[in-house]
């Protein structure tokens, strides 16, 4: 490695003869700037190559959308893990309940709590608020541990509309705004593996020439691995044929892992509602739909459901029990977990037909206080 | 903030616009500033609080030294003052550990990131004033920045007073060559961690978290690995604390010298975290030789015991880190019995100079030295004995159980292809000693060069493992 360069102050050398001239700095810059464009562009080529796309960043439309839930009494918060994303339809509800404005504020992966204690927190909040309701909230050990990879997903996304370390903005920033620009970014953005993709790019494209070659005709396109949401975060997605055991099996793995029964959690929920209820607002909770084994794991893992229930009542805290709920009860999920896209409008329909049945939310425009 | 954060390319930049607008009297304080900015992005007061004690302590026990040689209590002061710098040690790295200390959840604020670093260089600043090697530093700015300067702050090289206070005094003036050579110090580093030491670090860590499953060949594989890895990754970190130092025309000391094609293990440590080698070959291992310099041979090799013994403390309050050092030091010791009968072995074997031979001596050295990376990677001692006593297991001697373990699940996670990357990045760090390839690159024409840096560049981003999470072996120490 070439040795350091202190030729300019050794007192014996004439300085104006050593000292590089000033364009050599910004000779510097032009060449440093031309390798970041030249590799921004090959990185960005071959993503594009092996069939990544840039996706709409849904940071800062999760961020848009709570700024938009602020000091509006007819804002509905939708809440909840991806049963939310995937089950209501921000569309649907609209049609049925056209003075309130819904924002799907549903994170994957992750439970309602932390988001309903933001809300809670938040005194510019006055609206509704339909939150999916998870037996475990409940009965294990709450708030929720920050060092488990299982909540890590609702930090990023409280984080982005809340706590905002200052160097996590900066970066959030930059990777929020190229996102829906950049393959390259997207892709390092989801910790994606390039040397992954390649093969497997490699591997589908082989496949498909041998299909071609059997049947004689040209192939289907290989299907994007991601869902992109829509533009108001429901996710439409398909899940028929879908094999779930592997989440289902690491699902699994989580509830035997929880181990704290904290009946605190319970406690938690029902000040946090008292509290969006002091701003003007209600909370309105809501059992998701859930089947097979997945539905025989819960039932297992929680004997006593109806316990934290009976408690959210006492307290005058409406819960919605799809399972107990004629119209809303004989909706399979295909994966076990979510609704399918085509049966997430009508569980969206008829929920919305509840609300209005039980004046949970009215037809009309709300008061404007 | 690390060297491989996103927020580092914007700190960086930002740091040296405003070293350079700024005059030279000033400059100085530019960079503490920012050293101390980059140490307060880890959130936590207690690091620059400890920081700031032991620069506090070195720069007041300098200058007390100075004054005291004359009345003849020096060796005591000294003494007061190494033992206050080991105690801030102590307080912040060791004592967190203890299980009572644990118990009652005391100290669990307490982190002690590059704190060893730079107190080992309170230490040899102040024993170099007390043998009169180097003047006391009477401008508290600079003595400041001398601990504390940012690319050397949290893994080293640990840095002699003689060599890096008189550079910080050096007017700054731009150096186009510098800069360049700079750049592309730091792009390797970054190379080197992100490519090669980040990949390996999949696989050596799927293994050693679960050893139990593994035996035989998959045991040895990660082994050769995890001595890949913590090379790249310390190796490269070193590379981009010189190259950044090398905008601000600093020259850092060079920590490694290709390690691992080393002859013997005492070469091994001539080329290995060269800093810190020198570091306790100079302040334990020469007083205690000179000490105990009456027993001779059984001297030299009772110091080198104890200084490789002192040198696993170093790394950490683990009984695996023990048995590295103590490994090293009977390595050492065991050379220091064998090396009078070592030529007359050679003459008879007739393998003086042989080219073979060294080849024969480079692959014992390696395995001698991975051998003891065993016991510095497991996660427990159990576990590093086991990996031990499973390494010759028959069943794992099959190479397709290790082979295929290797290939199909873990590097690159999933197949051939990505295997045989990895598997190529190790040939070229292992055999080509390829830390030193870019400095020559440097040198050949631009047709030549620029399209190696571009695809350096490509490989860094399309090839590196980038994420949360992502921290440096050597950190923790």
């Amino acid at each position: 490695m070439m040795r350091l360069d202190l030729t300019g102050q050794h007192p014996s050398v004439d300085r104006a003869k050593v000292e590089p001239p000033r364009r050599h700095g910004v000779l510097l810059i032009a060449k440093l700037i031309l390798t970041g464009v030249a590799v921004f562009a090959a990185g960005e080529a071959s993503w594009r190559l092996v069939g990544a796309r840039p996706v709409q960043g849904d940071l800062l439309a999760f961020a848009r959308f709570r700024a938009a839930a602020r000091n509006s009494p007819s804002a509905v918060a939708l809440i909840g893990s991806s049963r939310v994303l995937c089950d209501l339809d921000p569309r649907i509800l609209k049609l049925e309940l056209p003075n309130w404005e819904f924002y799907q504020l549903g994170i994957s992966g992750t439970s309602a709590l932390p988001m309903l204690e933001n809300l809670a927190q938040d005194g510019t909040f006055r609206g509704q608020v339909l939150c999916e309701f998870h037996i475990s909230y409940a009965v294990d050990a709450s708030p929720f541990p920050e060092r488990d990879a299982h909540e890590a997903n609702w930090l990023r996304y409280v984080h982005f509309i809340q706590k905002r370390p200052y160097l996590d903005f900066v970066t959030n920033w930059f990777t929020e705004t190229l996102r829906p620009r950049s393959a390259l970014v997207e892709a390092k953005y989801k910790d994606k593996d390039f040397p992954a993709a390649l093969f497997t790019a490699v591997r589908q494209r082989l496949e498909l020439r041998h299909h071609r070659s059997e049947s004689g005709r040209p192939a289907q396109g290989v299907p994007l691995p991601d869902a992109v949401p829509r533009e108001d975060r429901f996710l439409a997605l398909h899940h028929r044929g879908k094999d779930n055991s592997a989440d289902i099996a690491a699902w699994a793995d989580l509830m035997r892992k929880r181990s704290g029964r904290a009946d605190g959690a319970i406690q938690h929920i029902a000040s946090w509602v008292e509290a969006i209820r002091r701003h003007g607002g209600d909370v309105i909770f809501i059992r998701m739909p859930v089947t097979g084994s997945l539905k025989r794991l819960e039932d297992d893992t929680y004997p006593d459901q109806d316990r934290p229930v009976q408690f959210l009542v006492a307290h005058q805290i409406t819960v919605i029990d799809s399972a107990k709920e004629p119209t809303l009860s004989g909706f399979e999920c295909p994966d076990d977990s979510h609704l399918d896209a085509d049966d997430a409008e009508r569980f969206s329909a008829a929920l919305s037909r509840i609300l209005i049945d039980r004046q949970l939310l009215k037809r009309s425009a709300p008061d404007n206080r | 903030m690390t060297f491989t954060s996103p927020v580092f390319f914007l700190f960086l930049p930002a740091v040296f616009l405003v070293f350079r607008s700024v005059p030279d009297r000033t400059r100085w304080l530019v960079l503490l500033i920012a050293s101390y900015g980059f140490y307060a992005s880890f959130e936590s007061p207690s690091l620059l609080l400890t920081l700031a004690l032991v620069s506090l302590i070195g720069y007041a026990g300098g200058v007390w030294l100075g004054r005291a040689k004359t009345n003849g209590r020096s060796g005591a002061i000294l003494a007061l003052l190494i033992v206050s710098c080991l105690g801030v040690l102590f307080f912040t790295k060791y004592l967190p550990h203890f299980p009572v200390i644990q118990h009652y959840g005391l100290l669990s604020t307490i982190i002690s990131i590059g704190v060893s670093y730079y107190t080992f260089q309170a230490i040899s600043y102040l024993i170099d004033v007390y043998l009169d090697v180097q003047e006391p530093e009477r401008h508290l700015g600079y003595f400041a920045l001398y601990m504390a300067f940012f690319p050397k702050l949290l893994q080293g090289p640990i840095e002699r007073a003689h060599d890096l206070l008189p550079q910080l005094r050096i007017p700054y003036r731009f150096s186009y060559n510098n800069v360049r050579s700079g750049l592309l110090l730091f792009a390797e580093g970054l190379f080197c961690k992100v490519v090669i030491a980040e990949r390996l670090a999949r696989y050596v860590n799927s293994v050693y978290d679960n050893v139990h499953s593994h035996t035989g060949a998959t045991l040895i594989l990660a082994t050769y690995c995890y001595a890949v890895q913590i090379y790249c990754d310390f190796a490269g970190y070193t590379d981009m604390a010189r190259g950044t130092a090398r905008l601000f025309n600093i020259d850092l000391t060079e920590n490694f010298n290709r390690p691992y094609v080393a002859t013997s293990v005492a070469d091994f440590w001539r080329r290995w975290h060269i800093s810190f080698s020198r570091w306790i070959l100079d302040y334990i291992f020469k007083p205690l030789q000179l000490k105990w310099r009456s027993w001779r041979t059984l001297g030299t090799a009772l110091a080198l015991l104890v200084t490789f013994l002192a040198s696993g403390i170093w790394h950490g309050a683990s009984w695996g880190f023990v048995i590295w050092g103590l490994l090293h030091g009977i390595y050492l010791a065991g050379s220091v019995f064998y090396r009078p009968y070592q030529k007359k072995i050679h003459a008879a074997l007739g393998v003086d100079k042989s080219g073979w031979y060294r080849v024969v001596q480079v692959f014992c050295t390696f395995n001698l030295v991975s051998l003891a990376w065993i016991f510095f990677r497991a996660n427990n001692v159990r576990d590093a004995f086991y990996v031990v006593t499973h390494l010759a297991t028959r069943s794992g001697w099959i190479p397709t159980e290790g082979i295929r373990e290797f290939l199909s699940q873990q590097i690159l996670l999933g197949d051939h292809v990505r295997s045989s990357i990895a598997l190529l990045f190790m040939l070229i760090v292992l055999f080509a000693g390829a830390r030193a390839w870019l400095g020559r690159v440097q040198e050949r024409p631009a047709l030549i060069r620029w399209p190696i840096y571009l695809a350096m560049s490509y490989a860094i981003v399309m090839f590196g493992v980038w994420g949360a999470g992502q921290q440096f072996v050597y950190f923790a120490f």
